[in-house]
């Protein structure tokens, strides 16, 4: 029987937390589970930043996650608060707050701890990366 | 509704760890879940009194923990054999909490449907 899933990802997407988060979606996905959302929080909101460029030989962790909401709609949600602090903005924010420029990659959200609560409350498992 | 335990386990100001885990308890308590707040290892030292955070620029945790009152978050557990490594007394820390055995520890955490660790 299927199960459903929650993510929170709170790595830096230097450090292999978040690379270990995308491969466990993945897994998920495969598996036929369910897999609700994937929240990203504390340092793990960098994974949203457009304006990153990993060199050639690096894995793009951006691109897998875009691949894997385009493929599966799963839901992508980076923590407003936490992009606030860190500097990764939709262009909404951008204009609220008086910001140079936007970098909130295509097919991540920015939503609040809110979301992850209603979210993550009625899963059958909350996985911490 | 699923029920949340949160697990301290940094030392605070180093890096944002003690910030953002009470933004997130209070998040969830706001929405009426059952929350609790465990404190292991070096996240003892979140509860120290007499600290001076404005020096260094860093939020005031005792503020912060004030607000433990005001959602009603009851559940708090110190482990005891982090307090014994550290040499803390349990009661003069900023909030007061359950002095848990490691064997009453991981039983009181099963009793959490889901868990996270800052």
């Amino acid at each position: 029987m299927s199960q459903s899933f929650v993510l929170i990802v709170n790595s830096d997407p230097q450090s292999q937390g978040a690379q270990s988060a995308l491969k466990f979606a993945t897994a998920l996905l495969e598996s036929g589970q369910i897999l609700t959302q994937v929240f990203f929080y504390q340092a793990g909101i960098y994974a949203s930043n457009s304006l990153t460029s990993p060199a050639s030989d690096e894995a793009n962790l951006l691109e897998q996650w875009q691949q894997l909401h385009q493929t599966h709609q799963v839901e992508l949600i980076t923590c407003v608060a936490a992009s606030l602090r860190r500097g990764v903005v939709d262009p909404e924010l951008a204009q609220q707050q008086q910001l140079t420029g936007d970098n909130l990659a295509t097919g991540f959200r920015l939503g609040g701890l809110g979301e992850f609560v209603t979210s993550s409350a009625k899963a059958d498992k909350l996985i911490q990366f | 509704m699923k029920n949340l335990a949160v697990i301290n386990s940094s030392a605070p100001y180093g890096c944002s760890n003690y910030r953002e885990s009470i933004d997130l308890l209070l998040a969830n308590a706001s929405y009426d879940r059952p929350v609790a707040l465990f404190f292991v290892g070096d996240g003892l030292y979140q509860l120290l009194n007499n600290q001076a955070p404005e020096t260094i620029e860093a939020k005031d945790i005792s503020k912060m923990f004030g607000l433990l009152d005001l959602y009603d978050i009851e559940d708090i557990y110190f482990c005891q054999q982090s307090l014994t490594q550290r040499n803390l007394d349990p009661q003069s820390l900023l909030v007061e909490g359950e002095v848990l055995s490691p064997q009453q520890w991981f039983a009181q955490l099963a009793r959490y449907d889901q868990v996270v660790n800052f």
